[in-house]
């Protein structure tokens, strides 16, 4: 018996229809996967019938929760069911959280919202929640603000928010996307014991099938507004049975299994060393938590080479050290000690006028950053994006510069007409088209991407690897690809630099380290990968066999 | 924290150096022949020449100035410099007093005037934009900001005086004596009489100040709403005035902190055109009527209080922001 069950639902924002008619139900004990890519409806269904979206949305249909009828319920009654009944845990722990109010009072307003406690007991329930989402010395750090917390803890605290009241309903919308893999393992396994012992009905909402497999009993997989398809979570693997399933499943290979690395790849054509990174240290000022010394210490002691035509990949969690290894290398920040040279020419040393970056020596060494939204100017057009590194490093004229920006655009797989666009305009996958783009402009010698795909739909995440492919065969491509998923980490690169607290603990083959990681840590890493129902249920006999 | 606040201090005192410095010269090129403002109106050449010589006005500037920073002029043998104890600014011409006692004795006026204004003009801004966000596109929405936009544009001495027209002039045809019509009554001696006084200036400095301010809140509730944070709130349940009066009000009163120092600040330094409508003696006054009269110490001390309220005002705000966000400090 479902406890809560929506029933062509429908959202629509002025004229605008966004879901068209959707229809599923939550059983207690059971986890219902929604997935889907952003726009796909799965985020504005749910608010739409918990009544969480702004008033000029109109929401039809039906949406009941223990047999009550939830549309057209005064707008008191659905207040007192949301918390109470019904707990919410949002994707980005960070905005979702108010900077200015201390964790501990944010998990004590879920009470306060609707029961009448004494001080005194507010806060040992608020102690009991932050212990049983797994917060240590929670007396110490209920006071601490949102900003003080790493984001692991920050979303254990939304689950706290979210269970103060034991609500027979949970819906978490993303709530490990945001997330180190290490750390999303953690999280999915909190909310599989919460669910397990308060026989919780659980609405997952995410795009990424290989996360949602770790949880699901029954999955309703949503695109453009519609449930395509609505089956038990065993056989969406198995047996999907529309095609944008299959794509789904396809893409959720690429986070969730990591056979292609198993299987000995031809071994890639390294030439020369181009990159090499040579003993360096970085710390910067600053309390460190381990000690209270006031530096921190952020990179000891890395090595490693780069060669031409390699994809390097560079993985370790949050706070590993890897984007400060990535700024190093671009030339933006400079070593305390060691050395980082490009074809034997040294150009990042410490000491007094340290970055020895001159302007040729930068055009060969470009960046891809991880949010497309945030690093291309929103008032400038494609065109005048991609045209501006000829505009600088070339003597090219307007015409030349316009043909060459045309092949480049050719050259991402993007329509010609995009050029006229503002970045607003242009989807996430289409963005970091257009950043990949501009990184090739000047065929630089290496590229450095941090997280490239982090940002993205777990769809669109295969698309722009599947470029970045394209792109090697079609011109000598050398990258630095920092990430902190193996999966698309073991689909693209070469070689893998595994980073853990500034140290880098284990590199080699990517077919060697996934296939026989020496180091601990990285085991823990590559057993964090979301997807072992996945796995189990797609690993066919032949693919076994292939691994002999 | 306490390192932070000494380089504040020392910023601060070296800010109002600058100022004095500045004002210095300001006044020397202002008032071209200042012992001559100063003689009485037939004074003969040699009288105005003796002035001129006693105030050391004949000395080159970098004299002039280092004589006024360190030493002050003599005044029954007691210097009144910056470099004595108590620190002086100098010695009014007109007024036979130093300038330091000068301010302090108006100080007190200034002082209940502004805080008074600020308090209410920010609790009635905060009311009425919290109130129009809420109810945002409706006719009260529409009714706020019209009126808010009608205080904003009419200027204080209109408004001032359409408001001793109306709530004391008019009242008193009719026998109702709620409000003097000017006067000043310190706190200490009667606080009822103190506010019954400071009513009506309040009044005027308030309504042009909300104008400003209602629209701060309210633009800045409505950015606050759209955040990821109020919708975490409403998900919880909690009620919906907790979110609107905790939750967003505390996220939006950032910019409203850092204006309503600002304009604070200004008004501290003297409210010119309200202390002189309603009669209250001021800094403000005492600031215009020391430089119609060429009375330059007290220009200079003036415009040094000035600064000093905006260096405190700014600190203040600073302090603040640190208290409302202790995470940020790191």
């Amino acid at each position: 018996m479902s406890i809560f069950s929506v029933a062509d639902l429908r959202v629509a924002f002025g004229s605008r229809e966004i879901v068209h008619g959707v229809s599923f139900a939550a059983e207690p004990g059971k986890t219902l996967a929604i997935v889907g890519e952003s726009g796909s409806g799965k985020t504005a269904s749910l608010l739409g019938a918990t009544g969480l979206l702004p008033p000029s949305a109109r929401v039809r249909g039906s949406v009941l929760h223990k047999g009550r009828e939830l549309l057209g319920l005064p707008a008191r009654d659905l207040r007192l069911r949301r918390g109470a009944e019904i707990g919410f845990i949002f994707q980005d722990p960070l905005s979702n959280l108010h900077p200015l109010k201390t964790v501990g009072d944010q998990i004590g307003e879920a009470i306060t919202a609707h029961r009448r406690v004494s001080r005194r007991e507010l806060r040992e329930r608020v102690l009991a929640l932050l212990a049983d989402v797994g917060i240590h010395n929670p007396l110490a750090r209920m006071d601490d603000y949102p900003r003080q917390f790493s984001g692991g803890m920050r979303q254990r605290a939304m689950i706290a928010a979210a269970i103060a009241l034991n609500p027979g309903v949970i819906i978490a919308d993303e709530p490990t996307t945001a997330l180190d893999v290490t750390v999303q393992a953690q999280i999915l396994d909190l909310l599989k014991r919460i669910q397990q012992e308060h026989g919780t009905a659980m609405i997952f909402v995410s795009h990424d099938l290989a996360v949602v497999s770790d949880v699901a009993d029954n999955v309703a997989v949503m695109r453009g507004g519609h449930v395509v398809e609505q089956a038990p979570a065993d056989l969406i693997y198995q047996a999907p049975r529309q095609s944008y399933t299959k794509e789904l499943l396809g893409s959720a290979r690429l986070g969730a299994l990591i056979p292609r690395a198993w299987v000995s790849r031809p071994a890639p054509q390294a030439g020369p060393p181009l990159l090499s990174i040579d003993g360096v240290w970085r710390s910067f000022a600053g309390r460190s938590r381990a000690d209270g010394s006031l530096v921190k210490p952020v990179l000891n002691d890395i090595s490693f080479d780069i060669r031409e035509n390699q994809i390097v990949g560079l993985v370790g969690e949050s706070g590993s050290g890897k984007s400060t290894i990535g700024r190093l290398v671009a030339g933006l920040d400079q070593p305390d000690e060691g050395s980082i040279s490009l074809r034997d020419r040294a150009y990042s040393r410490p000491g007094p006028g340290g970055v020895a970056i001159d302007r040729q020596l930068r055009s060969q060494i470009q960046m891809v950053f991880q949010d497309p939204y945030a690093s291309l100017n929103p008032r400038r057009r494609i065109r005048s994006i991609l045209a501006e590194p000829y505009i600088i490093g070339t003597g090219l004229d307007a015409v030349a510069i316009r043909r060459r920006v045309e092949e480049l655009v050719r050259d991402v797989e993007l329509p010609g007409d995009v050029l006229d666009r503002f970045p607003a305009q242009l989807s996430g996958g289409q963005r970091q088209r257009i950043a990949i783009a501009r990184a090739i402009a000047l065929e630089p010698s290496l590229i450095v991407a941090d997280e490239p795909v982090s940002a993205l739909d777990i769809t669109t995440q295969a698309r722009i690897i599947a470029l970045l492919q394209a792109l090697r065969r079609r011109r000598a491509l050398s990258l630095l690809f920092i990430s902190h998923d193996l999966g698309v980490v073991s689909e693209l690169c070469d070689r893998v630099v595994v980073l853990e607290k500034g140290v880098v603990v284990e590199a080699g083959e990517t077919a060697r380290v996934f296939a026989a990681p020496r180091h601990p840590y990285t085991r823990r890493l590559i057993d964090a990968i979301p997807g072992k129902a996945l796995r189990r249920s797609v690993e066919t006999p032949e693919r076994i066999a292939a691994h002999g | 924290m306490i390192r932070h606040v000494g380089g504040l201090v020392f910023r601060a005192l070296s800010t109002l150096l600058i100022v004095l410095v500045i004002a210095f010269f300001i006044t020397r090129i202002a008032y071209r022949n200042p012992a001559a403002m100063l003689a009485p109106r037939n004074a003969s050449q040699q009288a105005i020449d003796a002035i001129a010589h006693a105030l050391r006005l004949n000395e080159p500037w970098y004299l002039q100035l280092w004589y006024y920073l360190y030493r002050g002029p003599d005044i029954q043998g007691a210097p009144m410099g910056l470099a004595h104890w108590p620190p002086g600014l100098g010695y009014s011409f007109r007024k036979q007093t130093a300038v330091t006692d000068l301010i302090l004795s108006k100080v007190s006026v200034t002082l209940s005037l502004a805080l008074g204004a600020v308090v209410i003009w920010m609790a009635l801004s905060i009311i009425l934009g919290v109130i129009a966000a809420r109810r945002q596109g409706s006719w009260i929405d529409s009714l706020i900001s019209g009126v808010a936009y009608v205080g904003l544009s009419v200027p204080t001495f209109l408004s001032g005086i359409l408001i001793s027209y109306f709530l004391f002039f008019q009242l008193s045809n009719y026998g109702i004596f709620w409000f003097p019509s000017s006067g000043y009554v310190p706190l200490t001696q009667n606080p009822l009489e103190w506010a019954r006084h400071l009513a009506l200036p309040w009044l005027t400095l308030a309504l042009a100040e909300i104008g400003i301010f209602q629209r701060v809140v309210r633009a800045s509730m409505l950015e606050v709403l759209s955040e990821d944070y109020i919708r975490t709130a409403r998900a919880k349940g909690l009620p919906e005035w907790r979110i609107y009066y905790d939750h967003a009000l505390k996220a939006a009163l950032n910019p409203v902190i850092t204006l309503g120092g600002l304009e604070l600040a200004v008004i501290m330094g003297g409210a010119i055109v309200t202390e002189t409508i309603f009669g209250l003696d001021g800094v403000g006054r005492l600031a215009i009527n020391s430089a119609l009269e060429g009375d330059f110490p007290v220009v200079i001390g003036t415009t040094i209080f000035a600064a000093a309220c905006f260096v405190l005002c700014t600190f203040a705000v600073d302090i603040i922001a640190r208290w409302r966000d202790p995470s940020s400090v790191s």
